[in-house]
Parts: C-alpha cells; structure tokens; sequence
C-alpha cells in the first residue's frame, strides 16, 4: 500500500488538479519548497515523524505496552513513508529533531500520547483542507481518519 | 471529476446505505442481538441524516439531486449476525471510498464536510469489526 501511495503523494505535488474540476494547474517540482503542496507535505510529515519519535519512546520506556502501540507506530512509518519522497531534502534535515519527553507515569504517557495523536488527527484534517491537489488531499484525510481510527480502539 | 458529480456519486452511495441498512435491520434481532441491532440502527440513522444533507448540499447549487433507485443487491447473505457484520463492512467500505474521492474532487466547505463523513465511515467500518487501515478509503 505504502509504495501506491507514495507515488499519489509525489504526483499530489508535482501537478496540482483543480478541485473544481476546472483544469489542472502545474506547479513547479516537488524540489522546489516554494510549491504550496510541498509546504503542506513537509508539515505533515514533520508533524508525522514528531508522533513517531513519541510513540517509539513510550514503547522503548515501557516496552511492556499494549501492541496495539506497536501498531500505532507502523501506522506513522507508513504515513512518513507515503510522503517522504515529496519533501525535499533539505526541509526533512532542518526538521527538529528534539527528543521526546517520555512522562513518568505509564498510565499518563499513554494520555499525553492519546492527546498528541488527537492533535495529529486534525492536523491531517486541516492540511487535506489547504492541500491544493486533490489526490494529495485525499492522502492526507485517509491518513487522518487511519489515526482515528487508532484513537478509537485505543479507547476501548 | 467535477464536484458536483462527486457530491451526486456520494449521494448514490448513502442511497444505497440507507437502503440497505433498512433491510439489514429487519433481519436482526433487538432482543437476541442488542449490540448488534443498535450498531445497525445508528448507521441507519446516520446514513439517512448523511443522504439528507448532501441532498440539500446539490440542491443549493441547483442541481437536482441524485434520486434513489428502486431497490439495490445486497452485498452478501443475511441470514446470521456474521453476516450482517460482513455486509455492514462492505457498505461501510465502500461509503468510505467514495467519501476518499469526494475529498479528492471538491475544496472548501464542501471538502470539509467530506473529511468529517471519511472519519465517520472509517470508524463505522471498526464498530463491524473491521481491522483499522493505515489508508481508510484509499486502494
């Protein structure tokens, strides 16, 4: 899946369609970072990668964690997966890299965690929303709705 | 894909879900399945307020809405609550398809109100016991 969706990422920033069906518009390459799509590419996965680096944090201070974690981390490496080829090098180097403060309490880092995804979920939503392609777009709101989906099962 | 055809093809889709939500719950039983006639009539309930407003949607641009056809195949057998599980799974899946490409070909409100229906449809689809996906709507 990851590959497939990679390749409507690329193209979702490479050729910008109209959404209202009025013709397409091109953009320059996804190498340039004035192109819009590619600035809402890079914020996603900046924003994808930071619930990474939370998640795989959490699970390596207690790694006794449900699996559904695990899967949880899967899921973001897919989504970083899926648009990492459509944000230039040099915006994925200068991304911040700072480490994850992982809170004391099992119990509270799986709330902090739950609140982060939350933020995550409609992150996604906002950036389909700016997303001037609309296959880029519809990557974005799947891609939202997945960690929705996570949400709810970690609520159960 | 214009976004009208987009909002009439999602409008087709919750005809159908309706329709066949209707007939999945007169196959179940309140008394013997409880969860399961309760799940069963929320989607129900959603899909209807869903056709609903996408009806008033096409209609402000002055178009006329999509209308309902006859009567639709269902997905599968229905005869135990397995199955009305598997048919409940494939309406949802494909509801949240089409609310995918609904997102894919319009912008603005309407684009909007087709992320919040991609949710619904997603965790609709878990509430029937399907397994979460990293890309719900896509493929």
């Amino acid at each position: 899946m990851a590959a497939g969706v990679a390749g409507i990422a690329a193209a979702g920033c490479a050729s910008s369609g109209d959404p209202e069906g009025g013709g397409a518009t091109a953009t320059k390459a996804a190498g340039d970072d004035t192109a819009p799509d590619v600035a809402v590419a890079t914020t996603a996965l900046g924003a994808i990668r930071s619930l990474e680096r939370a998640v795989a944090a959490t699970l390596t201070k207690y790694p006794a964690t449900s699996s559904s974690l695990r899967e949880v981390l899967a899921m973001h490496r897919a989504h970083a997966a899926a648009l990492v080829d459509a944000v230039p090098d040099q915006a994925q180097a200068s991304a911040d890299p700072t480490p994850y403060a992982v809170p004391r309490s099992r119990d509270r880092a799986l709330v902090v965690l739950a609140r982060r995804e939350q933020g995550l979920h409609d992150s996604l939503g906002g950036l389909a929303m700016r997303a001037q392609s609309g296959d880029f777009a519809r990557l974005l709101a799947s891609m939202g709705s997945a960690v929705g989906q996570r949400l709810a099962l970690w609520a159960t | 894909m214009t976004p009208v055809e987009a909002l009439q093809k999602a409008l087709a889709g919750e005809h159908a879900a309706v329709y066949l939500y209707g007939l999945l719950g007169g196959q179940a039983s309140e008394s013997r399945q409880p969860a399961l006639f309760s799940r069963l009539t929320a989607a129900f309930e959603s899909h209807r307020d869903a056709r609903d407003r996408l009806t008033v949607l096409i209609s402000a641009k002055g178009v006329d809405p999509e209308a309902a056809e006859a009567d639709y195949m269902v997905p599968g057998p229905v005869a135990t609550p397995g199955q009305l599980e598997d048919v409940a799974r494939t309406i949802e899946g494909r509801v949240t398809r089409t609310y995918a490409e609904l997102v894919a070909n319009t912008a603005g409100r309407d684009r909007r109100e087709a992320i919040t229906a991609l949710d619904n449809s997603a965790l609709r689809e878990l509430g029937f016991g399907a397994p979460p996906s990293d890309f719900p709507g896509l493929g």
